[in-house]
């Protein structure tokens, strides 16, 4: 069990196919699945990120940043939906993909963070 | 940190955090899982708000993305203080925060009051993250960090549950008003970050290093921007921003066919929640117990 859990920072990877399958084979409920898999590693893969001086401050912008363009996307997929008379799920479809994606290749340029020791050395001071 | 490695035996994983470390847990698991019960319970008191101010549902829904965009700032602002000046106080100040607006929300005379308490409750929400997750991921040993990370963060879940069984429990007899009110209870936890909580000690080393060397980190913000980390932040955010455009893509579903249901239909209310619900057990029993149970629980709801 215990490498498993380990091995949570790099699970984006095998997530991310993981839910990009699921959510074609069952809609809402395994999307549930992915997305929370993929959102819970955030604390520990920021925090690892960065180092101690700066950690609170990068991770905050980081995460937060992030939610802005999360609430872009509930506009845009109704505007997609309504004007383009797609209906919901496509556009959805489309954002899961294509989002997934993106996130898929920002994760292969990021380091890989497992075992990172949060020291208390000055790195960036 | 690592002093439990000494023994050579292996020792479950649970076992090997000390009780401080515990505590420090609990401190960010308590702050996000009450943040999250102040700002889904305005979720479900949007339509008795709208009727209540007479103003249209897209209004009250603009209250939500405003306190949602309110949080870039004070996770930044907590963040720095936190860099700064420790891991507790700014949490304390956050939860004080959040709660407190919530409080004062509820006595809303009229609805830019409402919008302006909601919308500074963002602020305290996003506070609360960047404080509560550095605490605990530097407390936390290392070899089981990435699982109690999942933990930590799938408890905004829990809270989302709480809120919803509040809705359901209460909302008749104490109105909208009143489950504002309640929202005031979260700030009881910062006694317990008071009391119980201390710096890791990682933080505090590298706080008295900066010190000592006289190399101090004033302006963090601009520091992860300066070469050596610029790279770093930027790959960070795009993962962040992705990883957010997925679960609002798959999560936009929850909100937007309730939401024109919303204008029709009360019971459309009680719709939202269960879909609340829904999600939210999912979240929660999958950090806990595995995917089968999840799936389980899927099912039901």
């Amino acid at each position: 069990m215990m490498p498993v859990l380990l091995t949570i920072p790099i699970a984006p990877l095998y997530l991310l196919t993981h839910n990009y399958t699921m959510i074609v084979v069952f809609f809402t409920l395994q999307g549930a699945f992915g997305a929370g898999g993929m959102h819970v590693l955030h604390p520990a893969y920021l925090s690892e990120r960065f180092p101690t001086e700066v950690r609170a401050t990068a991770s905050g912008f980081v995460y937060h940043q992030g939610a802005i363009f999360g609430g872009l996307v509930a506009p845009v997929i109704t505007y997609f939906a309504i004007n383009w008379h797609l209906g919901f799920a496509i556009p959805m479809l489309v954002g899961t993909a294509l989002g997934c994606i993106s996130a898929f290749a920002a994760v292969l340029l990021g380091p890989e963070t497992r075992g990172t020791v949060l020291s208390a050395e000055l790195s960036v001071a | 940190m690592t002093m439990v490695a000494r023994g050579l035996k292996p020792i479950p994983w649970w076992k090997e955090p000390t009780k401080e470390q515990w505590l420090a847990w609990s401190a960010a698991w308590l702050g996000w899982t009450l943040d999250a019960f102040d700002f889904t319970i305005f979720l479900l008191i949007m339509l008795p708000i709208s009727q209540e101010f007479h103003v249209p549902l897209t209004a009250v829904t603009a209250v939500f993305t405003l306190t949602l965009w309110m949080r870039l700032v004070g996770a930044t602002a907590s963040g720095w203080l936190a860099d700064r000046i420790g891991r507790k106080k700014p949490l304390m100040i956050s939860i004080a925060w959040y709660s407190v607006c919530n409080f004062i929300a509820a006595f809303s005379p009229a609805f830019w009051f409402l919008f302006l308490f909601r919308a500074l409750l963002g602020i305290g929400m996003g506070a609360e993250w960047p404080c509560g997750a550095s605490l605990a991921m530097e407390s936390w040993p290392i070899r089981s960090r990435g699982f109690m990370a999942g933990v930590l963060q799938a408890s905004w879940g829990l809270g989302a549950l709480l809120s919803s069984a509040a809705y359901g429990l209460l909302y008749t007899s104490i109105g909208w008003r009143g489950l504002l009110m309640i929202g005031v209870l979260p700030a009881l936890s910062i006694v317990y970050v008071r009391k119980f909580v201390q710096e890791p000690p990682v933080w505090v080393e590298n706080r008295r290093l900066q010190r000592l060397q006289q190399r101090e980190v004033k302006v963090p913000l601009l520091k992860i921007f300066r070469r050596g980390l610029l790279y770093n932040t930027l790959t960070a955010c795009w993962w962040m921003a992705s990883a957010f455009v997925v679960g609002y893509s798959i999560g936009g579903l929850f909100p937007l066919p309730t939401c024109k249901r919303i204008y029709t239909s009360a019971p459309a209310l009680s719709h939202c929640r269960s879909c609340c619900r829904a999600w939210c057990s999912f979240y929660r029993v999958r950090s806990g117990a595995g995917w089968r149970t999840a799936s389980a629980a899927a099912g039901q709801s």
